[in-house]
C-alpha cells in the first residue's frame, strides 16, 4: 500500500471530522442564540403590557370610586383626573413603536384600543361636567363608571387574547425550536452517519487497496517463482529449443544450453537457417518448418552436422507456434542430439545383420560339414583299400588334404558366426598359432610383418581352441586397423609364473602358472580414454560401417571364461601391446599333428553300435568305417528308429548320434531314452555345428564325448575306442 | 427545551396584580402630595444627597432644570413612532446638583412604575431627563413630563430590554442609594 496515499487519506478524514464537529458547534450556538431571543423577549411580552394596561385603568376605577365616595374633595377629584391621564397615556403608547407592533399582532387589540379611545373620550367630555356642576349627578356617574367598567372589561379581554396569542406564539416558538433542535440533531446524525459511511468507504478502499496490493504481490511472487521454476526446468533440458519464424530467421533461442547452435547469442541477430547450418541441412529444415505451418501439425526432420560446434545426428521437432512475431508465423522447433541413439540403431542393426549372417554361415557350414564327412570318409577309404604303389594314390591324398582345409575353413566359419561352443581342452598354444600362421598374414594384409616367437617347452593351457584362435584373428584384425601406413605385429609366447598379485590397469593377475601370450603392434596406439573403454561391447575407434565394435570385447569374454586375463598398455605413436595370460593346464595336450603316424595303429572292435544320422551318405560312410574295423553297426536315421532298436533289448554298447536330427527327439533326448532302455549304454555325439538353443546342457559334460563334423576316421575311431574302454 | 417559561398563569397574573395595586397605592400617596404641594415642583431627589431644598429632598421644578445644560438625543424607541427628539438635562448634572453620592438610584414614576438605575450609566452615556419631545413639552398623556432617555441613537448596545427597562417615563422621584 502507498503511504502517502494512506497519510492523505487520513488528512481528509481529520479534516471531515473538524469540519463536522465545527458545523455541529454552529447548529448549537444557533439553537442556543435563539433560545437566549426567547429569554430576552420576555420582558417585553405580550401579557406584560396588557397586564399594565388592564392595571392602568383599575387604578383609575379606584381613584374614581374615591372620588364618589367623597364628591367635594378636589384632590380626590384631581387625582382621578390624573390617573386617567396616565390610562390616556397608556392607550397612547401602547400601540406605538417596536413594543406597539407587537401589541396589535393581539387578537382585537386593535379594534379594542380604537373602542377603548372612544370611550376614553367620553369619559373627558363627562369629566368636563363633572368639574362645572357641584355635587356628581348619579346619572352621570352612573356613565362614567359603566364606561370605565367596559374599559377595564376590555382590558381583561386584552389580558386572555394576549395570553393566548402568547402560549400560542409559544407553542410556535417551541415547535420552530423543537424543529431547530431536531435539524440540529438530524444534521449531526446525518453527518455522524455521512462521516462514517464515508470512513467506511475509505476503509474499505483502503482495505482492498491493501488486499489488492497484496494479492498481486503474492501474484507476482508466483508469477517469478513460476518463472524461474520454468527457466529452470528449460534450462535443465538436454534439448535446444529455438524459435524461428516462417522465413526461417531466428527469433529466440530459449534454452541456456552451452550446447547452443551458436557461440555467441548475437549470431542469431538477423539470421536465418543458412547462416548458422550448413546448406544441406538448412534444406532439411526449412522444408520442415514449411511442413509444419502448412499442416498445422508437429514435424520431424533429421540432419547431420558435421561442424565444429556440432557434430553427429540431430533431430528437429518442428512445432507451429500460436505467437506472431512482426506478423509473421513462428514454429519452436526442439533440437536433440540423436547421435548415440543413432549409433546404437546401427549397432543393433549390425549385430542382427551379423545374427542373420552367423546363422546362415552356421547353416551353410553345416551343410558343408556332411558334404566333407562323405568326401574325406571315401578318400581315406579309398586310401586305405589302395596299394601304395598304385600311381592314383597322390591324388587320393591331394583328396584328403583339401578336404582337410576345407573342414577347416568351414570350422573358421563357424567360430565367426559364434556357433561354436566353447570346449575348453589343453592345447598347446605354440602349435595353434603356428596352424594359424597363413591367416593371420592373409588378415594383416602385406603391408604389416608378422613375427612370431615362442618359447621351447610351452606349457599347455586349458582353453577352447577355436574360439583362441578367432581372438587372436581379432586381435590381428585391430593392429592391422591400427596400423594403416604399414607396421610389424610381434606375437610372442612365454611362460609366467606369477609370485604375487600382479596389478594392471585392467585389474589384476592373481598368483598361478600362466601362458602368456602377447601380441603387440607398432601402431597409432590409443589415448587414455579410449582404453578405459576399449573392452565394452560396441565400442569403436573405426569409421561407422567398418568395425562391429565386438571385437575386443569377445577377446575380453573368451579370456575370462577360460579363467584367463588380459592386459592392455598402449603408448601414442608407439603401439599398443595386449597380453593374454592364460591358465596352464595340468594335462598334455593331445598332439593332433601324430594323427598321421597312428593312422596303421588304429584299433577297431567288435562291439555293437547304434549310429543316428539323418544324413544317408554320411551315415553310409560312418557306418562302413566302423564295419570296416569289425564293429557289429546298426542304423538308424531319426530319434524314433533308434528308441525302436534301442527296445529291440538287442545290446547296444555305444550310441554315436548326430545332435541336430529332424523329428522330436535331437541327439540329447536320444542318449537319454537310450539310458533309460540300457543303462550301461555308452554314448558319442557328433555334429556340423552346435546351436546353444539345442544345448542345453554343459558343454563340459560332453566336451570328451563330441566329435566335430568333418571327422577324420583316425579321431573317431579314437574317440570311440577310448569311450568304450572307459568303465 | 424551555418548555414552560412562556406559559403564565392568568390566575397567578390577576392575583400578582391585586397586590401590585395595593402597594403602589401606598406609595403614591406620598409622590402625589409632594407634587401637590409644590406647583411647579416636578421632580423630587432624595436619599444620599448633601443639597436639599426642604427637609426630606431636593424639589426641582421645570426652570430649575431647564437652566442646567441642555442635551438632545435622536432616538427612536419602542414606544414611539418614528425617530423622536428629545430634550433635557443630563441625569449626571442632574446629580451633580443634588450633590447625589451613591452608586444605585430608584427611579419612580406617575403610575407606580419603578425602576434601578446605576449611577455609572449616567457617567458612562449622556443619559437625559428629557423634558421636551419633538422640542415641546411632554405632558402626562405624552408620558412626561419627564423621561429618562438613553442614547440609542448613538450607542447600539444600548438597545436591549435592559436599558429600556431603566428608562421610566412619567419620573417624578429619584432615590440615590449607596
Amino acid at each position: 500500500m502507498n503511504k502517502l496515499n494512506q497519510k492523505s487519506v487520513l488528512w481528509f478524514l481529520a479534516a471531515f471530522i473538524v469540519a463536522i464537529v465545527l458545523g455541529t458547534i454552529n447548529t448549537a450556538f444557533e439553537f442556543r442564540h435563539q433560545s437566549l431571543k426567547q429569554d430576552q423577549s420576555f420582558q417585553d411580552n405580550y401579557s406584560f403590557f396588557t397586564s399594565k394596561y388592564e392595571r392602568d385603568i383599575n387604578i383609575a376605577i379606584i381613584a374614581f370610586n374615591d372620588f364618589i365616595l367623597a364628591p367635594d374633595n378636589q384632590e380626590k377629584q384631581a387625582k382621578y383626573l390624573e390617573k386617567i391621564d396616565i390610562f390616556w397615556s397608556r392607550i397612547n403608547a401602547i400601540d406605538k413603536g417596536s413594543q406597539g407592533k407587537k401589541f396589535i399582532e393581539i387578537k382585537d387589540s386593535v379594534k379594542i384600543i380604537e373602542r377603548d379611545r372612544k370611550i376614553l373620550a367620553k369619559i373627558d367630555r363627562w369629566n368636563e361636567k363633572l368639574k362645572t356642576s357641584g355635587p356628581p349627578d348619579t346619572a352621570l356617574t352612573g356613565q362614567i363608571r359603566a364606561a370605565l367598567d367596559s374599559l377595564a372589561s376590555d382590558g381583561r379581554v386584552l389580558i386572555r387574547n394576549a395570553q393566548e396569542f402568547q402560549q400560542q406564539q409559544g407553542i410556535n416558538r417551541e415547535q420552530q425550536l423543537y424543529g431547530l433542535y431536531l435539524r440540529t440533531l438530524m444534521m449531526g446524525l446525518g453527518a455522524l452517519l455521512a462521516g462514517g459511511i464515508t470512513i467506511f468507504i475509505f476503509y474499505s478502499q483502503n482495505k482492498s487497496l491493501q488486499r489488492l496490493g497484496s494479492d498481486i504481490e503474492t501474484a507476482l511472487e508466483d508469477r517469478s517463482q513460476q518463472l524461474t521454476r520454468t527457466r529452470a526446468i528449460v534450462d535443465a533440458l538436454p534439448d535446444i529449443l529455438f524459435i524461428l519464424d516462417e522465413d526461417g530467421y531466428f527469433i529466440e533461442e530459449i534454452t541456456n544450453n552451452p550446447d547452443s547452435l551458436v557461440a555467441e547469442r548475437e549470431q542469431y541477430k538477423n539470421s536465418t537457417l543458412y547462416d548458422i547450418l550448413p546448406a544441406e541441412a538448412a534444406d532439411i529444415a526449412f522444408d520442415g518448418i514449411q511442413r509444419a505451418l502448412q499442416t498445422n501439425q508437429l514435424c520431424f526432420a533429421e540432419i547431420n552436422l558435421f561442424g565444429p560446434r556440432q557434430t553427429g545426428v540431430f533431430e528437429l521437432r518442428i512445432a507451429p507456434f500460436p505467437l506472431r512475431h512482426k506478423g509473421k508465423q513462428q514454429v519452436l522447433i526442439i533440437r536433440r542430439d540423436v547421435t548415440e541413439q543413432k549409433n546404437l540403431e546401427t549397432q543393433l542393426r549390425r549385430s542382427q545383420q551379423m545374427e542373420a549372417v552367423g546363422q546362415l554361415t552356421g547353416g551353410m557350414a553345416h551343410d558343408f560339414n556332411n558334404l566333407l564327412t562323405i568326401v574325406l570318409g571315401n578318400a581315406e577309404r579309398l586310401e586305405k583299400k589302395m596299394p601304395k604303389t598304385n600311381p592314383h594314390t597322390k591324388n587320393i591324398a591331394s583328396i584328403i588334404d583339401a578336404g582337410k582345409r576345407a573342414a577347416s575353413l568351414t570350422h573358421r566359419l563357424l567360430a565367426f558366426s559364434k556357433q561354436q561352443p566353447l570346449i575348453p581342452q589343453p592345447t598347446n598354444i605354440a602349435e595353434l598359432i603356428k596352424g594359424l600362421e597363413d591367416l593371420l598374414k592373409r588378415t594383416l594384409g602385406e603391408n604389416i610383418r608378422m613375427t612370431l616367437k615362442t618359447v621351447p617347452g610351452l606349457w599347455p593351457a586349458k582353453i577352447d581352441s577355436s574360439q583362441f584362435e578367432n581372438a587372436l584373428i581379432n586381435l590381428a584384425a585391430n593392429a592391422r586397423d591400427a596400423m594403416p601406413g604399414g607396421g610389424v605385429l610381434k606375437i610372442e609366447t612365454a611362460n609366467l609364473t606369477v609370485s604375487d598379485n600382479l596389478p594392471s590397469p585392467q585389474g589384476y593377475v592373481p598368483p598361478g602358472d600362466y601362458v602368456l601370450v602377447s601380441v603387440c603392434d607398432s601402431g597409432n596406439g590409443m589415448p587414455e580414454d579410449v582404453l578405459e573403454k576399449v573392452f565394452e561391447p560396441f565400442f569403436t575407434t573405426k569409421d561407422v560401417g567398418k568395425g562391429s565394435g565386438l571385437g575386443l570385447s569377445m577377446v575380453y569374454g573368451f579370456v575370462n571364461q577360460s579363467q584367463g586375463h588380459i592386459l592392455i598398455e598402449s603408448d601414442i605413436g608407439k603401439g599398443t601391446t595386449i597380453r593374454i595370460f592364460l591358465p596352464r593346464s595340468d594335462e598334455q595336450a593331445p598332439g593332433e599333428h601324430n594323427d598321421k603316424n597312428e593312422l596303421p595303429l588304429l584299433k577297431g572292435g567288435t562291439e555293437r553300435i547304434l549310429v543316428v544320422e539323418d544324413e544317408d551318405r554320411v551315415r553310409d560312410i560312418i557306418v562302413t568305417i566302423l564295419r570296416d574295423h569289425g564293429y557289429k553297426v546298426t542304423e538308424a536315421a531319426n530319434g524314433k528308429e533308434a528308441i525302436a532298436v534301442l527296445n529291440k533289448s538287442q545290446k547296444i554298447d555305444l550310441l554315436f548320434s548326430d545332435i541336430v536330427l529332424p523329428g522330436h527327439m535331437n541327439g540329447f533326448q536320444i542318449a537319454e531314452q537310450a539310458r533309460i532302455i540300457q543303462p550301461d549304454i555308452k554314448v558319442l555325439f557328433t555334429s556340423g555345428y552346435a546351436e546353444t538353443d539345442v544345448i542345453d546342457q554343459s558343454l563340459d559334460d560332453i566336451g570328451e564325448n563330441l566329435v566335430r563334423k568333418p571327422f577324420r576316421q583316425s579321431i573317431v575311431l579314437k574317440k570311440i575306442r577310448r569311450i568304450l574302454d572307459q568303465d | 427545551m424551555h418548555k414552560t417559561r412562556s406559559i403564565i398563569n392568568p390566575y397567578l397574573i390577576t392575583l400578582l396584580t391585586g397586590v401590585f395595586i395595593l402597594l403602589s397605592l401606598s406609595q403614591t400617596v406620598g409622590a402625589e402630595n409632594i407634587l401637590a404641594d409644590n406647583t411647579g415642583a416636578v421632580l423630587k431627589i432624595s436619599g444620599k444627597i448633601s443639597h436639599t431644598n426642604k427637609k426630606d429632598g431636593l424639589y426641582l421644578g421645570r426652570a430649575q432644570l431647564k437652566a442646567l445644560p441642555q442635551t438632545t438625543l435622536s432616538v427612536t424607541t419602542p414606544w414611539t413612532d418614528g425617530t423622536v427628539r428629545f430634550t433635557g438635562p443630563k441625569l449626571i448634572d442632574v446629580l451633580n446638583l443634588a450633590g447625589a453620592d451613591g452608586k444605585t438610584l430608584t427611579a419612580i414614576a406617575h403610575n407606580d412604575y419603578q425602576t434601578k438605575i446605576p449611577v455609572q450609566d449616567a457617567v458612562d452615556y449622556p443619559v437625559i431627563i428629557a423634558m421636551d419631545k419633538n422640542g415641546k413639552p411632554m405632558n402626562t398623556r405624552e408620558l412626561g413630563p419627564l423621561w429618562i432617555i438613553y442614547p440609542w441613537g448613538d450607542i447600539q448596545s444600548l438597545r436591549n430590554d435592559k436599558y429600556y427597562a431603566r428608562s421610566i417615563w412619567q419620573l417624578t422621584t429619584i432615590i440615590v442609594h449607596e
